[in-house]
């Protein structure tokens, strides 16, 4: 199993916050790896978070909801 | 909001910032985040050797590209700065004290990486008696000692104009030494309150007089106009600058300076284009790109041919 992390924004700020704005795959879906799964907004730039490998995805976060970085937005089993 | 996330209370600037939220962003300020093997190997060199960068300490977007790719910046002096600038992420503050020992962890960490070219930059340190000249020059000293083909980038801060302290780290001969000017002289007064726009001209015309090729930067979208930055990049070119950088501003928090506007990519190729006839040597201009981004390729193309 793979976790997927918010990505990490701030090392003097361990808090700093973003939010999922759009999930491109629903909770249970199967995905390759390198796959589009969702956009990320943090305060310097919207990121596109891909599938670090192939499996069934679980859907963690919801969309717009705070997120602190490094914590799992979703896992790939 | 009047308390920082670290606890401090706010300068009022900050509060004033802070009543501006995040801008929404055009659809080019977009990157993809994929955290490879090589991108997770580096971060745990860095924790391991203790060491600061500033793909780190300021958030930077292209972290996930350019460790993949095994680039880097160093940014030595420790993670406070003694000034502050309303763009930068790097916390102002009293820096630690001064650890003479970062120049030779750094340079084995450019060994570990096995970078052929090494980007260092730092905080400015106006508590110490030299400013940091000696941590800068000796940072390269030590790269260069145990990676004899490894090329050094060195951004500095002004060392206050002080031609010792320039001396001092010029003498370190590092293939590219840089100094940004950041923006235009009217909004540097107000952005970037400790540096003076004609002092930092100043420093590059003495790298250059010392025989360095000179590096600038700047950053569009905190007030200026396309005019004005015309106006910069022929200064830059005057004053010396063989190579430079054109950059969107990314704020990096609601407590800096708001994003004044979202320079099209449009534009950057304009300024490309007129930097090149000024005839600076190397120019790489985008709304992504930041002052260390492909530095290596960039001198490259500056270098002197053999």
């Amino acid at each position: 199993m793979a976790e997927i992390l918010f990505p990490a924004m701030s090392e003097n700020d361990p808090e700093a916050e973003g939010v999922v704005s759009t999930w491109f795959v629903a909770d249970g879906d199967e995905v390759q790896e390198g796959d589009l799964i969702a956009e990320v907004a943090v305060d310097k730039a919207d990121m596109e978070i891909v599938a670090p490998q192939a499996g069934t995805i679980s859907i963690l976060v919801n969309e717009d909801q705070a997120v602190t970085q490094n914590s799992p937005i979703a896992s790939i089993s | 909001m009047t308390v920082s996330p670290d606890g401090r209370r706010l300068l009022r600037l900050e509060v004033r910032n802070a009543q501006t939220p995040i801008e929404s962003k055009p659809p080019w300020i977009k990157i993809r985040a994929k955290m490879g093997p090589e991108y997770q190997e580096l971060k745990s060199l860095v924790r391991r050797e203790d060491l600061h960068t500033v793909c780190e300490e300021a958030g930077c977007p292209n972290i996930f590209e350019c460790w993949e790719d095994r680039e880097a910046t160093f940014l030595i002096g420790g993670d406070h700065c003694s000034r502050r600038c309303d763009f930068c992420q790097i916390d102002t503050g009293k820096p630690a004290e001064l650890d003479r020992d970062e120049p030779r962890r750094v340079a084995e960490s450019v060994t570990a990486m096995g970078l052929r070219y090494s980007t260092v930059t730092g905080v400015a340190r106006d508590d110490l008696p030299d400013g940091g000249a000696w941590l800068y020059a000796e940072t390269v000293r030590a790269i260069k000692k145990l990676n004899p083909t490894t090329g050094v980038e060195l951004l500095i801060p002004d060392f206050n104009g002080d031609p010792q302290l320039l001396q001092t780290v010029f003498e370190s001969r590092p293939e590219v030494l840089a100094h940004n000017v950041e923006t235009v002289p009217r909004v540097l007064k107000r952005i970037r309150p400790a540096f003076r726009y004609e002092r930092s001209l100043a420093v590059l015309t003495a790298a250059r007089d010392y025989g360095l090729i000179a590096k600038s930067n700047l950053i569009l979208g905190m007030g200026e106009t396309p005019d004005e930055v015309r106006i910069a990049l022929t200064d830059l070119r005057r004053a010396g600058c063989d190579i430079v950088t054109i950059t969107q501003y990314l704020r990096p928090s609601v407590r800096h300076h708001p994003v004044a506007r979202w320079v099209k990519p449009a534009e950057f190729v304009e300024h490309e284009q007129f930097a090149r006839q000024l005839g600076f040597a190397g120019v790489l201009a985008g709304p992504m790109v930041r002052s260390s981004y492909r530095a290596g390729r960039l001198y490259n193309k500056a270098r002197p041919q053999t």
